[in-house]
């Protein structure tokens, strides 16, 4: 690493928000180290516990309880709680929206907000086009 | 340069957001020492991008 003289760890990170190498940083090297499909490079204190296949996430710590859903305004700050039977995304997609929420957070950049946007009205256009559904008690 | 929290697997840290060419090129470099659960993270295009550090 060059002009660094913090032994590092260099953690690859793919657009899927998850860890998919991790390298050593040798300090004053003119070593390169290269990954591709990265969407992100996190550098913390070598002898980290990081490993292949952890996620990256994002604070604030938005949590989906079980059997509710959460609703967030544009702040990420909850506006209601709905019960299981109701739904305004379902339980994946409002995942990817987390994702996507998430990522323009930390990045504050306006492709970031037109992806979430873009995925937002892609999912409220399929829901628009389907029949409605009626959930029948177990 | 603001810190934002972040989650890696079971670890919480600290970290220093670089996005611009200046702020990745820089990244780092220079500093005598990094606080234990601080660090940086560095923003790439989704591009697909092939990245070297």
């Amino acid at each position: 690493m060059k002009d660094t003289i913090i032994p590092l760890d260099i953690v690859f990170i793919d657009s899927d928000l998850s860890v998919k190498s991790i390298h050593k940083g040798e300090p004053l090297s003119e070593k390169l180290m290269t990954e591709e499909n990265t969407s992100y490079v996190l550098e913390v204190n070598t002898g980290s516990s990081i490993k292949i296949g952890d996620e990256l996430e994002f604070s604030p710590d938005i949590k989906v309880k079980k059997d509710k859903m959460v609703v967030l305004n544009e702040e990420g700050v909850p506006q209601m709680e709905l019960e299981g039977g109701e739904r305004i995304f379902s339980r994946p997609n409002t995942k990817i929206l987390i994702k996507f929420a998430k990522k323009a957070y930390a990045s504050r950049k306006d492709n970031d907000y037109k992806a979430l946007g873009k995925r937002i009205f892609k999912f409220l256009k399929a829901q628009n086009d389907s029949e409605p559904e009626y959930v029948t008690k177990k | 340069m603001d810190k934002i929290k972040i989650k890696v697997g079971n670890e919480f840290y600290l970290v220093e957001v670089a996005q611009t060419d200046e702020e990745k090129e820089k990244g780092l470099q220079n500093r005598e020492s990094l606080p234990e659960k601080e660090g940086m993270l560095f923003l790439f295009d989704d591009d697909r991008e092939e990245v070297s550090i």
